[in-house]
């Protein structure tokens, strides 16, 4: 069943129908707040927060959009927020780099270059890494990303263009 | 201008639009991002944890299931459907009911809560949030007030310049503390000014007065 | 001469007959609501059913800035009785120097109350069946068997209600900067709870809180960080508002 009969079926109050989209977004919606937050207990009650409002606000889907960039800029707008929050206080520190982003279980599952570009990641700004994760893991279109961002379309695409340079540069001060 | 058609031409080819760039600068770049994305895109993915799953699980089980509609789908309906919608748009054409009519007929003080409340469950867009700025400013019931800054938390994004200024004019402090909590959140660059000149205040509640400093302090660390 | 005043000078003669220390409102039969307006002192409303021998009394106490406490027979120039479109506003002076002025009211309980308090006193009231509405600055608001809704907006000082017969499409909403919530709900109430506690707070609830959010309850342990919330008691209705900035939420089945 595609998400916008999910979805549909949610609007005329079989709220079970919730599980399934969560099922299906949960994963993709929780490492999304987690490679951007690296907050475990922050990107749970992000993904929480995402569902919750998805059944509060399910009203206000549009029959013509996709459900699933309007699910991700939910999920971008309650992310934007707790960034807000926490810009001025968060710092990350040479030892967390290292490891950032994965879990050390999973470390051995992904190769060095890998794990050089997540320690570039964890070196960019907040928004950088934001929009950056919100272009390559959520897939979501430049006109999606202006939308949450409120900039423009070109704008977006810039910003993630300039990000990715960034990470570039980064990478190539990080040692193997 | 040249920068931002160098860096779409770049963005065209990682994302897969063009196959070759003319620019071979722009085509090395262009390259080495489109391989970042590739490694990033290819990270795995973490599990949401089971007390995450078993949390949603235990709300939707909380959400009471509406009865379905008995719809009985024939040839008829969508043109039964068309009809009914059109009907709609002409009634609400004509009616022209705004967030604000509906509001403004109401009288009752627990009434006009209850709408502000529901309001949570709809998306709000540009020009609700400016006359949710102008009841903010109206309404003389403090509960109201600060059931209305509550709602306008979840929009912190679009809050503007009509919203800083409602503590200018706010002399309950439960209200000035609800507007002081959403204002801390913002971070608006103008805010320093207003609060200095609103900590001047006579009898400004001590606890207030506390948050409202506490607010400057930090902006000018 | 004003109607209302010539109403108070027949109420001052006749309380004179009741007794002294009471001033007999009876004569306002067609009120449905009773506006009280004071600055400092106490204010204490009880809601009387109709076979109650006296049904609608009020008892003044002027404190001066000696602490002299004296109750008023004379109320004129204390407090100013008016009614205007079925409401019967009662407003005390604005003081001169330190001095409070307490009411004590007895009003038909299905009388709606608003009462505002400027700057000082604990307010109490109970049985009052048409709901209430509070607006208090310094001190504590303690309402009982209260029908209907209620408004409490507080500064400084801790709210405890309990309600009964409350209506379930009406809202509860109790407001306050510094102090803890106590609300009592009947067992089978159906409310949409939004619960804020933004410092030293813990929320403790006799009822299961359905809601997508991770609650402790009952832990009883004061949280340093702001607890916000938003759940369901059996299934979700009108909205139970609480919010605090400093102190915990209790809700309790009456």
């Amino acid at each position: 069943m595609t998400d916008e009969l999910l979805l549909q079926k949610i609007i005329r109050g079989e709220t079970q129908v919730l599980g399934v989209l969560y099922k299906r977004y949960s994963t993709l919606l929780f490492n999304y707040f987690y490679r951007v937050t690296k907050d475990y207990n922050a990107s749970n009650d992000l993904l929480m927060e995402t569902f919750a409002r998805i059944h509060k606000y399910r009203h206000s889907y549009k029959p013509s959009r996709k459900v699933r960039p309007w699910i991700f800029q939910i999920g971008s707008n309650l992310l934007k927020d707790h960034l807000k929050k926490i810009s001025k206080t968060i710092s990350i520190h040479e030892s967390d780099v290292q490891q950032i982003g994965v879990q050390p279980d999973r470390y051995s599952e992904i190769s060095d270059r890998q794990r050089r570009t997540q320690q570039a990641m964890a070196r960019l700004k907040l928004s950088e890494r934001n929009i950056v994760t919100q272009y390559y893991l959520l897939e979501m279109s430049y006109e999606a990303i202006a939308e949450t961002e409120n900039i423009t379309v070109n704008n977006a695409r810039i910003k993630v263009c300039r990000a990715l340079k960034k990470l570039k540069a980064l990478l190539k001060d990080i040692k193997t | 201008m040249k920068e931002e058609l160098f860096e779409k031409d770049i963005m065209d080819f990682v994302d897969g639009k063009a196959k070759d760039i003319s620019n071979e600068e722009a085509a090395l770049i262009g390259h080495d991002l489109k391989q970042i994305v590739y490694d990033l895109k290819s990270m795995p993915l973490e599990k949401v944890p089971t007390t995450t799953d078993k949390s949603i699980n235990d709300f939707i089980k909380g959400i009471p299931q509406q009865k379905q509609s008995i719809l009985r789908l024939n040839k008829w309906w969508p043109v039964m459907v068309a009809a009914a919608s059109f009907a709609l748009l002409i009634l609400v054409f004509n009616q022209g009911n705004s967030l604000q009519d509906d509001y403004q007929i109401l009288a009752s003080n627990p009434d006009k809560l209850n709408f502000i409340y529901k309001l949570n469950e709809k998306e709000l867009n540009g020009s609700d949030i400016a006359w949710l700025n102008s009841e903010l400013k109206k309404e003389n019931n403090p509960n109201i007030k600060v059931t209305i800054v509550d709602l306008l938390n979840n929009y912190q994004s679009k809050l503007d310049n009509d919203f800083i200024r409602q503590l200018e004019d706010e002399s309950t402090p439960s209200v000035q503390m609800a507007l002081l909590n959403t204002l801390e959140e913002i971070q608006y660059e103008d805010l320093n000014n207003d609060l200095w000149a609103f900590t001047e205040r006579k009898n400004l509640d001590n606890m207030v007065k506390s948050k409202a400093s506490s607010i400057l302090s930090k902006s000018t660390n | 001469m004003k109607k209302s005043k010539l109403l108070f000078l027949v109420i001052s003669i006749l309380s004179y007959n009741i007794g002294s220390s009471q001033i007999d409102l009876s004569v306002y039969d067609d009120i449905e609501s009773v506006t009280v307006t004071s600055y400092w002192g106490d204010i204490n409303v009880i809601g009387t059913e109709a076979s109650a021998d006296r049904v609608f009394t009020m008892e003044v106490v002027h404190t001066d800035s000696e602490n002299n406490a004296v109750r008023l027979d004379q109320i004129e120039g204390y407090v100013d009785l008016s009614v205007e479109n079925k409401q019967l506003y009662i407003e005390t002076r604005t003081p001169e120097g330190f001095e409070s002025i307490d009411l004590n009211l007895k009003i038909p309980a299905h009388l709606f109350l608003d009462l505002k308090l400027i700057k000082g006193g604990n307010i109490y009231a109970d049985n009052l069946k048409n709901g209430v509405e509070i607006n208090i600055l310094n001190g504590s608001v303690k309402i009982e068997r209260i029908g209907k809704y209620a408004l409490v907006n507080a500064a400084n000082g801790e709210i405890s209600a309990e309600f009964e017969n409350i209506d379930s499409d009406k809202p509860v909403s109790l407001v306050t900067m510094n102090g803890g919530i106590t609300v009592s709900l009947p067992g089978n109430i159906k409310r949409d709870v939004r619960m804020i506690s933004r410092k030293n707070g813990y929320i403790q609830s006799d009822f299961p809180l359905a809601s997508g959010d991770k609650i402790s309850l009952n832990t009883k342990q004061y949280s340093k960080t702001p607890i916000i919330h938003t759940a369901r008691i059996n299934g979700g209705g009108a909205l139970l508002f609480l919010s605090t900035e400093n102190g915990p939420l209790s809700i309790k089945k009456s």
